[in-house]
């Protein structure tokens, strides 16, 4: 189902994309180092921070995903689903952020390099280019574009995520670090624009609650309890996501690191609302007629919208929402690039590698990134699970041996570090592998569920539950490495680059 | 207008305001950042030694220190 969309709305998405382009090449022909071209220098002050920050963390999954949730289940979409995320994120805020950009290190697998030798490193490299393959955004790129513009999904993903990885290969983290500002700003103006617009078309909450299903309404609806921490659990993702530690060694000062997250978490609760009303209004949407029955509930939001916003304001939305996803684009890429460049090429080929070297290979990074999520875009069918599966093996690999590295003043040995990670590794792909061979579908939740008894009482494994096992036994891999050679007395510095 | 209608349009002033406020402040800084940045200026060398690398004392780029000391 195609959303009708005016030559005038197409003029202004693209005015957005030129504008993005020309954003990229002013930086091109100003960014000179690596630090500069990573890092943006390490200068970024709060603003920047907090524009880069929502607009990275916050793609297509959330505003689709979240609304859909919203559109079937009503407000635990935002109770249950999204915010219980958030005290993750203010420990972020608050113990992680300026931990970090105090430390001064360059990326996520550099911690580990420093701390536990190079086999940790390139574990934690690997682990961090397979999270940030841009396949899921490519993919939401690709349908947006089948959707509101009537092509192809796969010519919209390369042409429209090519504009991504153009401004990004000019201009590195600056690029994308003002590009997200102005996506930013897109983002919430139009979603704050669109839904209030929508809410009085509607007839408020009030038409709401005339077609709401029992349950609607409440809070944490019917949702197992443990699936909900589960849920909540892959927060935890955003304490190891390379584009936030990227963000935060690229701010000023670890002050500027905190207040951008803190108030970022601020904007992530006003956003999420505002979705999870989206999702909801469409319902009583559905009812008037104003959207058509046989609607599926991932573009009730966009189909919404674009029907309620008048000519001008829609292509502004659009380009909004195609915002939301080249932000993720952009510096994920970015992201695999640099891990390519100076994560595994640097210590296992040339470790006094030149700066014009790393920003070299960084981009043939970024460009490798950007095909393989092109072709797993359009491979894979089960996208979103393929997408939690790299997140929990990032965070099974990597969470145990960095927060230890960053808080634990004991010793540490290179054995602890690399057991770990081969701990964490090993037992998350033998879980996502064991649960769907011993347990069985599930349909309405879209997952695998082992259930088996033990002294007759029935226990229920499902598969997102993959982290209550992989942390603790990568914890424990910790412990059996730590007993295992000598300490590290303090992380090796190899020299910068020239 | 129920409650919920209330938070929508709370959430959506707040949206639009700080979106608003957090573009005026980046105009603010985004001048002199790409000034110093560009041109190898370093107007605060002291909070951010590796803006541009000024000081001798100051750790040249990429060599982290040990957070957990």
């Amino acid at each position: 189902m195609n959303v009708h969309v005016s030559p005038i709305d197409l003029g202004v998405v693209g005015v957005y994309l030129l504008m993005m382009l020309g954003i990229g090449y002013y930086i091109f022909q100003k960014v000179p180092s690596f630090e500069e071209f990573l890092l943006a220098g390490r200068t970024m002050t709060t603003p920047i921070l907090i524009c880069t920050l929502a607009s990275t963390y916050y793609g297509l999954d959330v505003l689709f995903g979240t609304s859909e949730l919203a559109y079937n289940d009503g407000v635990v979409a935002f109770f249950g689903y999204s915010e219980l995320s958030l005290g993750i994120y203010l420990f972020a805020a608050y113990a992680l952020s300026t931990r970090l950009r105090a430390a001064r290190f360059t990326s996520l697998p550099e911690i580990l390099e420093r701390h536990y030798g190079r086999g940790a490193g390139i574990m934690g490299a690997v682990a961090s280019i397979l999270y940030s393959i841009p396949a899921l955004s490519l993919f939401a790129i690709g349908r947006l574009a089948e959707v509101t513009l009537g092509i192809d999904a796969p010519v919209g993903a390369m042409l429209l995520g090519g504009v991504a990885l153009l401004y990004t290969l000019w201009g590195g983290l600056w690029a994308v670090a003002i590009t997200d500002t102005v996506q930013f700003i897109l983002m919430c103006v139009t979603l704050a624009i669109a839904i209030p617009i929508l809410l009085v078309d509607l007839g408020g909450f009030d038409a709401v609650t005339l077609v709401a299903p029992e349950g609607y309404f409440a809070p944490l609806g019917g949702i197992p309890i443990w699936l909900m921490i589960a849920y909540a659990a892959t927060g935890i993702s955003i304490l190891v996501d390379p584009g936030y530690y990227q963000r935060i060694f690229a701010a000023s000062s670890p002050k500027q690191a905190r207040n951008a997250m803190l108030i970022s978490c601020g904007i992530w609760m006003a956003y999420d609302w505002l979705v999870t009303a989206g999702g909801m209004l469409a319902r009583a949407g559905v009812a008037s007629g104003l959207i058509p029955a046989d609607i599926h509930p991932n573009d009730a939001l966009l189909m919404a919208v674009t029907m309620a916003l008048p000519v001008g304001l829609t292509g502004i939305f659009l380009a909004g929402v195609l915002a939301t996803a080249m932000s993720t684009v952009d510096s994920y890429t970015l992201v695999s690039g640099s891990n390519f460049a100076y994560d595994l090429y640097r210590p296992l080929r040339k470790p006094h590698a030149s700066d014009s070297d790393l920003v070299r290979l960084t981009k043939y990074g970024i460009f490798i990134s950007f095909a393989l999520g092109f072709a797993m875009a359009f491979l894979f069918e089960r996208l979103l699970s393929l997408w939690v599966f790299m997140a929990t093996l990032l965070t099974s690999t990597v969470l145990v041996p960095i927060f230890v590295a960053l808080y634990w003043k004991g010793r540490k040995t290179q054995a602890a570090g690399l057991t770990s990670c081969i701990v964490g590794l090993v037992t998350v792909i033998i879980y996502y592998v064991g649960i769907p061979q011993l347990g069985v579908a599930n349909e309405v939740y879209g997952t695998y569920i082992w259930t088996f008894s033990i002294g007759g009482t029935s226990i229920s494994l499902w598969q997102e539950y993959a982290l209550f096992f992989t942390l603790p036994l990568s914890f424990i891999g910790f412990l059996i490495g730590n007993r295992f050679g000598s300490p590290v007395p303090a992380p090796e510095r190899p020299e910068p680059p020239a | 207008m129920n409650a919920w209608d209330l938070v929508t349009w709370f959430s959506a002033c707040a949206l639009a305001v700080s979106a608003v406020l957090i573009f005026a402040f980046f105009l603010r800084d985004a001048r002199s950042i790409l000034d110093r940045e560009m041109h190898g200026h370093d107007d605060d060398a002291a909070e951010n030694p590796s803006a541009s690398g000024a000081t001798p004392e100051s750790p040249p780029p990429g060599r982290p220190e040990d957070p957990s000391r």
